[in-house]
């Protein structure tokens, strides 16, 4: 074997048996940004201090009209859950080691879950962004799509089947499961 | 950041978390590191997130940052006191499925290391790993001659010239 060929695949075998924690990283950088936040209110709250303290506003003949937005004016507006959720299901066949049941997770934070067939060998990666007119992902790009970006789609339900239609990706691989065919919705109770 | 950004932001770190620290983990062999490094790059990504989100590709930017943190974070490891290094975490090359890859790589200077990372690994174009590491096209290509031939060395393998 040359040492490119090892390389390779010791790298991929390495890098795979390593399942990194998103979820608790994403919680860590949203209470950092809130305590970032924090300090600079402080540090504009103490400056304000200051300033009325030492009288500033007066001596600067400081806007009467111009009032600090009121934490109601502040506040974002709150966000809609993504209209997509649920479990579906889709049965390939003749397509190698991808040939069996793949099931797409879609998560109340708007997240894919993937399940491949027993038989595939391949990493499962996937992020998902739906919204009301589409979904875009990110599936299958540390294998089978690996540099070919993101895949954008359409979709649209019908009782419980649901059709995804490409928009835009370069992926043929992914083209082909997630748009292939109709994904039927998974009974929570059980099988399809 | 509006409730639609917030959102947005979210999708992106969940997209390229787990790759990226992947990516990382190959060089520094140290999972909790790793993670740490993603997390410090998409930290920073969120910082700049009005400007990075107009970016075709805000992953690329993300990513780029990890990489840069990962090296410099190898070569103030490769400075410091032995002392010091003794008593930092421990590598546990062995509960790797390829640990004599681990080790040999983890032989490398630091830029070979991402060099390598980015060319085996993730399969770039040596202009693309160019820019990450923001050297030239020719030093990359320099990183990657040596880094193959030391490794061919430490694995006992046999060298063929495959750098685009």
């Amino acid at each position: 074997m040359s040492v490119e060929d090892r390389l390779r695949h010791g790298l991929e075998r390495n890098a795979i048996s390593f399942v990194p924690e998103g979820e608790r990283r994403l919680t860590a950088v949203r209470a950092r940004q809130r305590r970032r936040r924090g300090l600079q209110a402080s540090a504009v709250a103490a400056v304000a201090t200051v300033t009325a303290f030492l009288g500033l506003g007066v001596l600067t003949g400081g806007d009467p009209d111009v009032r600090p937005a009121s934490p109601a004016e502040n506040r974002t507006a709150s966000s809609t859950a993504p209209v997509l959720t649920g479990e579906y299901t889709r049965r390939l066949r003749d397509a190698g080691d991808r040939t069996g049941r793949w099931v797409l997770g879609f998560g109340a934070e708007g997240t894919l879950d993937v399940t491949a067939p027993p038989g595939y060998r391949g990493v499962v990666s996937g992020a998902l962004f739906t919204t009301d007119q589409g979904l875009r992902t990110n599936l299958f790009d540390q294998d089978l799509c690996s540099g070919r970006g993101l895949g954008t789609y359409t979709w649209g339900r019908s009782g419980t089947v649901l059709e995804l239609v490409v928009v835009d990706d370069t992926c043929a691989a992914r083209v082909g499961l997630l748009s292939g065919g109709s994904w039927k919705q998974v009974d929570p109770r059980g099988q399809p | 950041m509006r409730a639609r950004d917030a959102k947005e932001y979210d999708w992106y770190f969940r997209a390229i978390f787990a790759p990226v620290s992947r990516t990382v983990f190959l060089m520094v062999h140290d999972r909790e590191l790793a993670e740490d490094i993603t997390q410090e790059a998409l930290f920073r990504m969120l910082k700049h997130w009005r400007t990075v989100s107009t970016y075709e590709r805000p992953e690329t930017w993300a990513r780029r940052v990890a990489i840069r943190i990962a090296v410099r974070e190898r070569q103030r490891a490769h400075v410091r006191p032995a002392k010091e290094r003794t008593a930092s975490r421990p590598v546990h090359y062995d509960d790797l499925p390829d640990p004599d890859v681990a080790r040999a790589v983890s032989e490398l200077a630091p830029m070979q290391r991402a060099a390598v990372v980015l060319f085996y690994w993730e399969d770039r174009p040596v202009l693309e790993i160019a820019r990450i590491l923001e050297v030239s096209e020719s030093t990359v290509k320099q990183h990657l001659y040596r880094a193959r031939h030391r490794l061919a060395d430490l694995l006992g393998e046999g060298v063929t010239d495959d750098v685009r």
